[in-house]
């Protein structure tokens, strides 16, 4: 019984983690709170729901389509929107994603209207067992994909010269500039990978459960969890963030009742931010 | 000079005026015609949007209908329904702020409710406060018409009443159930539901062996799946809105946690229910609060014409939801024409005294507003089908025990 808690924390905090992963990079290295993030998720849900249904691909197969059609999406919303009023500061910003969101919304529901929409592959609700503990095979993928990509994302930010002038733009954006850094564009840059790694969790997610327009609302508590409780901008923190909330949701579970789930959730999200102010990884800068 | 250009003027003012009266004549004339205003805050967006939607789908299809006949009849005179529809935003307090308007802004003569128990118990006590009849569509939370309301009345049995069927033909099954785990959403409708059939099931001498609420938002199951499996239970409820039921009995087959009867509170009988979880909705059973299979008639369908008509119009087999509206239009429109006026007092004593059977079932309802004649009918999801199992129907039968998920 333990070991099946641990494992599904484990599976469920894989998720997190990643979603998080893509909050938490535009939010500490950009300074924005992008809060049409959750609808983001979902619009990768949808090309996913569409791709499947449409072509009939396997949705894991739909992967690349979600990640480059979000990836493009970001990168214009960047471009031609929040770059031009990104010198407004932080409530500037979040008016802007919170109405560039409800107009996301609201163009998913001309599409696709209000229906709940779902993918059913053949392998779905399929599992095996290791020493007693049941491992249902998509949630392992989910679980495996999720982490290779937030793997993926550390490695770019600290390997290439990409990745490094994104950090260096988050650590002193004037000097970066100074050092011939295009800032507008690398802002472009970080959204739009923000919003494609969204893309990849919203074709994960539909595995999990149905979606609507209205489902992205419900990860926003994640990601600020995840994003927080991790350090802004800090992808291992995230990752091990999102880890630790799986762990206390699975464990706060069986120990005291799902009821008790968020109290607990909440209480050893207050102590740990007490103990750790910016978080697991999270430093004054983030480069 | 001048004076023959001012006469100019004045002479041109005049006939333009006369032409704008010309003009607005048949608005004007068309204006005067009698109408019943009536209002509406649904939600067509937020969480609640496919439901709201069918409800309204429901509210127009009667608009439409009643008006094809003439309109309602109030004291002799024919009236057109006129429709004023607000988006709640599935939101409570949005709600009650639009119902608001509809009376003491828009002015309308009637209210038709929401769809929810959460949000009709706001919109509701606006009514109470005007003095404005609402007729709650699908809202039978127990807690709703505990409150001494005088002008609500509920087209649906309550809450507590809905999945009892489930308990009752589930002792009858052979290898008889002896137990069973319930697992519920903190919700104002799911709780009395399965609090409902847990109490039957407990009477009925079953045996409880889980009982977990769950909040808002969860969307990992797999801890209660876990404690569940280990006690293996006969029944299993569940009670949630369609997300939350989707990835109950998704996690449900990933950890192979098996029983004899898997129920939900209505999100089986869900149009989308049969898109989303194919194969993996089979066996589930749900109430439902009409379906087309009904034996039921009334003075202007039967159940199952009820669904011909729509099918003709749609094209597509009629859900409950929006069967839900298009009967409270039907209910209001009686309480109107033996009223022989729109005075609220009048319509609501019609209603308070009603004793009528209608496509969607019957209508009785006591001095809470609670509809006592209603019982919920209860389908299973078989061959890709919902199909009724109660009231039972020649050649349907209930199928038990399900299969484990990996013998499917």
């Amino acid at each position: 019984m333990l070991g099946q808690v641990l494992v599904n924390g484990l599976l469920q905090g894989g998720f997190y983690a990643c979603i998080g992963v893509s909050f938490s990079i535009v939010f500490g290295i950009m300074k924005i709170i992008n809060l049409a993030q959750g609808t983001q998720v979902i619009l990768g849900a949808y090309i996913t729901y569409a791709a499947s249904h449409l072509l009939g691909l396997d949705p894991f197969f739909t992967l690349p389509l979600s990640i480059i059609g979000l990836f493009i999406l970001g990168y214009m919303i960047q471009k031609y929107l929040i770059n031009l009023v990104a010198k407004g500061g932080l409530i500037i910003t979040s008016l802007l994603t919170f109405g560039l969101n409800l107009i996301l919304i609201n163009i998913a529901l001309l599409i696709w209207k209000a229906d709940f929409r779902g993918t059913n592959p053949w392998y779905m609700g399929m599992s095996f067992e290791v020493a007693g503990v049941t491992i249902p095979y998509v949630r392992l993928l989910i679980f495996v994909i999720a982490i290779l990509f937030t793997i993926v994302l550390e490695l770019f930010f600290r390997k290439t010269e990409t990745g490094n002038s994104i950090r260096a733009t988050a650590l002193n954006p004037k000097a970066a500039q100074l050092m011939g850094i295009d800032i507008g564009k690398t802002y472009c840059l970080t959204f739009a990978i923000s919003s494609a790694l969204g893309g990849a969790m919203g074709t994960l997610f539909i595995l999990a459960k149905p979606i609507s327009p209205f489902t992205g609302g419900d990860f926003l508590i994640i990601l600020f969890s995840v994003a927080i409780l991790g350090g802004l901008g800090s992808i291992p923190g995230a990752l091990l963030a999102g880890i630790v909330l799986g762990m206390v949701e699975s464990f706060s579970t069986m120990f005291f009742g799902i009821a008790f789930q968020n109290v607990v959730l909440n209480l050893v999200f207050i102590l740990i931010l007490i103990f750790l102010p910016t978080g697991f990884m999270g430093k004054r800068f983030y480069g | 000079m001048k004076k023959r250009k001012s006469f100019f003027w004045t002479r041109g003012t005049i006939i333009f005026s006369c032409c704008l009266i010309l003009i607005s004549f048949p608005t004007f004339v068309n204006s005067q015609e009698a109408k019943v205003r009536i209002g509406a805050a649904v939600s067509m967006t937020g969480r609640l949007a496919k439901e709201g939607s069918l409800v309204k789908k429901g509210y127009e299809t009667w608009t439409e209908w009643v008006n094809g006949r003439g309109g309602i009849n109030v004291g002799g005179k024919l009236h057109k329904v006129e429709m004023i529809y607000y988006d709640d935003k599935a939101d409570a307090t949005t709600s009650a702020k639009l119902t608001e308007k509809l009376i003491t802004e828009d002015k309308v003569n009637l209210i038709l409710g929401p769809y929810s128990s959460g949000i009709a118990a706001a919109t509701s006590a606006i009514g109470e406060k005007y003095g404005y009849v609402t007729i709650a569509p699908v809202a039978n939370g127990d807690f709703v018409y505990e409150r001494g309301f005088k002008y609500l009345f509920s087209v649906l049995s309550m809450a507590t009443q809905d999945l009892v069927p489930v308990a009752e033909l589930a002792v009858k099954q052979i290898p008889k159930p002896k137990t069973f785990a319930a697992v519920v959403l903190d919700h104002v409708f799911t709780l009395p539901a399965i609090d409902g059939v847990k109490k039957k099931s407990l009477e009925s001498g079953l045996q409880e062996v889980y009982y977990g609420k769950f909040p808002v938002n969860t969307s990992d199951f797999s801890g209660i799946l876990t404690t569940i499996k280990g006690k293996d239970p006969d029944l299993l409820y569940f009670g949630g809105f369609f997300p939350d039921a989707v990835s109950f009995y998704r996690q449900a087959k990933e950890l192979n946690v098996n029983a004899k009867l898997y129920t939900t509170t209505g999100t089986a009988g869900h149009p989308d229910w049969l898109s989303v979880m194919k194969k993996d909705g089979e066996y589930v059973l749900a109430q439902v609060p009409w379906h087309q299979d009904m034996p039921y008639k009334g003075p202007f369908f039967t159940s199952a014409s009820f669904n011909d008509f729509w099918k003709k119009k749609y094209g597509e087999e009629a859900d409950y939801f929006s069967a839900c509206g298009f009967v409270s239009g039907i209910l209001m429109q009686l309480a109107i024409e033996k009223a022989g006026s729109l005075d609220q007092t009048k319509i609501r004593d019609v209603l308070r005294a009603i004793d009528v059977e209608t496509f969607f079932g019957k209508f009785k309802f006591d001095e809470k507003g609670k509809n006592i004649a209603h019982r919920m009918g209860i389908i299973q999801v078989q061959s890709g089908k919902q199909v009724l199992i109660d009231p039972p129907q020649p050649g349907a039968k209930i199928l038990y025990p399900a299969p484990s998920w990996k013998e499917r």
